[in-house]
């Protein structure tokens, strides 16, 4: 009987430690479902943004709804793991409706497969 | 071993295991690996997206353009699909794959757009948020 008891327990705990413990999800490298995010929390509606071509990013050009005229556009560009691979931000004067922002750092290649959130503000 | 011993510590078992398995069953917003095989291979697409560009139309926005470079070294082409959110409107109808269009093949390192429009044109002029997914098809 208590043999009976101690292999129940066993059975709980491979049972608890692996069976349930194995984590659910999976890699956020898995795929590029929801491969970009863009947040524009400005209010001029952002319609276009070229990232460029090349295998780096050095600079990103926005294009806007309506213009801007003595703002600053910040850009914010995080990874998969939230963790910021670029920021940039460019004062507009006279009015325009499209902004070039040099990025502080250029994004690498290899930064550049895991781009996942772009964030746009202005000030 | 009385009955009465035997009774309490099956209650402990189930007690116990009942608190083990539910710990770890605790949902979490994203994609999981419930009632699926385990381990599928989804090769991560050989893409980046060089351009985003969203279309007007009579004060409505209604398509979006999306150009993707790949990197691969040999032709692709790819599943694209956006969801835009202007407030409170959502471009594309849950459940559904409206908002999505395959690429034609595009060569090593070419770039290909694909004109993805909206099941719901945004009226709103405020677009605030724009998701976008790749699916390497071929």
């Amino acid at each position: 009987m208590l043999g009976f008891f101690a292999l129940s327990i066993l059975g709980i705990v491979f049972f608890t430690g692996q069976g349930s413990a194995n984590t659910l999800n999976s890699s956020t490298e898995l795929n590029k479902i929801g491969a970009l995010k863009i947040l524009d929390s400005t209010d001029k509606t952002m319609m276009g943004m070229n990232l460029g071509t090349t295998d780096t990013i050095t600079s990103i050009t926005l294009t806007f709804k309506t213009s801007i005229d003595g703002s600053t556009v910040n850009i914010s560009l995080t990874d998969s793991d939230d963790l910021e691979i670029g920021v940039g931000s460019q004062f507009v004067s006279p009015a325009n409706t499209v902004v070039t922002i040099t990025l502080s750092d250029l994004i690498t290649s290899n930064e550049r497969d895991t781009l996942k959130n772009v964030s746009i503000s202005i000030s | 071993m009385s009955f009465k011993i035997i009774l309490i510590v099956g209650v402990l078992i189930f007690a116990v295991s009942t608190v083990g398995f539910g710990n770890d069953l605790i949902g979490v917003v994203s994609f999981n690996n419930i009632g699926a095989e385990y381990d599928i291979l989804i090769p991560v697409p050989d893409a980046d997206i060089t351009n985003v560009v969203l279309t007007e139309s009579a004060s409505n926005i209604i398509s979006a353009t999306i150009t993707v470079k790949n990197t691969d070294s040999i032709s692709h082409s790819y599943n694209i699909c956006v969801i835009t959110k202007a407030g409170e409107l959502i471009s594309d109808t849950q459940g559904t794959s409206s908002d999505c269009t395959n690429t034609a093949s595009i060569s090593a390192s070419d770039t290909g757009s694909s004109v993805i429009n909206f099941e719901n044109p945004l009226s709103s002029s405020i677009v605030d948020y724009s998701g976008i997914s790749i699916q390497q098809i071929t």
